[in-house]
């Protein structure tokens, strides 16, 4: 499914809560109610628009490679924190260094201690993932708030 | 199921879908539309029913009316038959003099 279609499909969606909102502030007001309450009546009847809206959406948006861009957006945002701290203790603490290369490197030898080049790549690499994660939180692909991790930001 | 019955009746919107769902339960029922909304477009991305925009006879505005396919009316019939098989198997626990004698 392309962008468009996905864009027409959520504005289909959204007329379809709107038209049905307006009718059951109409029917409202065929009830007796007074103009002015009658919105508000609608809302207490209906729910909250935005949130079935959301839920309504993501009826669709299970499949294919919208829900692979949701997954890996999500994945990468909750994944920025770790990468930055390790950005800054890495280059700050020589134990918090020594530490991560015990972590996740499993390298025992006791000479990586005393070496400070050793592991550029894995820096290089914990860099470019906050690089990523900082492009694609800032991208406008849609989601539902219930599946958004809180996302630090530098 | 509720819904696809409801349909069976002829095309209908969200809304008055909801209404006859509660009206016909004298209330018992009350159609959430937190849930009806995603139940309905559930149904149509599986091709039990079809949508399309129709103006309403007694209103002067279009409105989004379902349809229940042929595909719709098959899994409306396994669907009974499950709930008739769920609702035999706890009667049998429930009251099970009423339905040895």
């Amino acid at each position: 499914m392309t962008w468009w279609q996905i864009r027409k499909r959520d504005a289909d969606v959204e007329r379809e809560l709107q038209s049905d909102l307006e009718l059951e502030e109409e029917e409202q007001r065929e009830h007796g109610v007074p103009p002015e309450e009658a919105r508000h009546a609608a809302l207490r009847s209906f729910g909250n628009p935005t949130l079935i809206s959301e839920q309504t959406r993501a009826v669709w948006s299970w499949n294919g490679l919208e829900s692979l861009l949701r997954d890996l957006r999500i994945s990468v945002r909750a994944l920025f924190p770790v990468a930055w701290v390790f950005n800054h203790c890495r280059s700050r603490n020589g134990v918090v260094h020594r530490c991560y290369d015990i972590a996740i490197h499993r390298d025992r030898s006791p000479s990586i201690m005393f070496r400070s080049n050793d592991t550029t790549s894995s820096y290089d690499a914990s860099r470019i993932l906050a690089m990523a994660a900082i492009c694609l939180s800032h991208s406008r692909v849609s989601t539902s708030s219930r599946f958004r991790p809180c996302c630090v930001r530098m | 199921m509720l819904i696809l019955r409801t349909l069976l009746y002829g095309p209908s919107h969200g809304h008055q879908i909801g209404k006859h769902i509660q009206r016909t339960t004298n209330e018992f029922l009350q159609m959430q539309h937190g849930s009806l909304y995603p139940a309905l477009h559930r149904l149509e991305r599986r091709g039990w029913v079809v949508s399309k925009w129709q103006t309403a006879p007694d209103r002067n505005r279009e409105f989004k009316y379902y349809r229940l396919t042929d595909m719709g009316r098959k899994q409306l019939v396994v669907e009974e038959s499950q709930w008739k098989q769920m609702a035999e198997a706890v009667a049998r626990i429930m009251w099970p003099a009423a339905e040895e004698s």
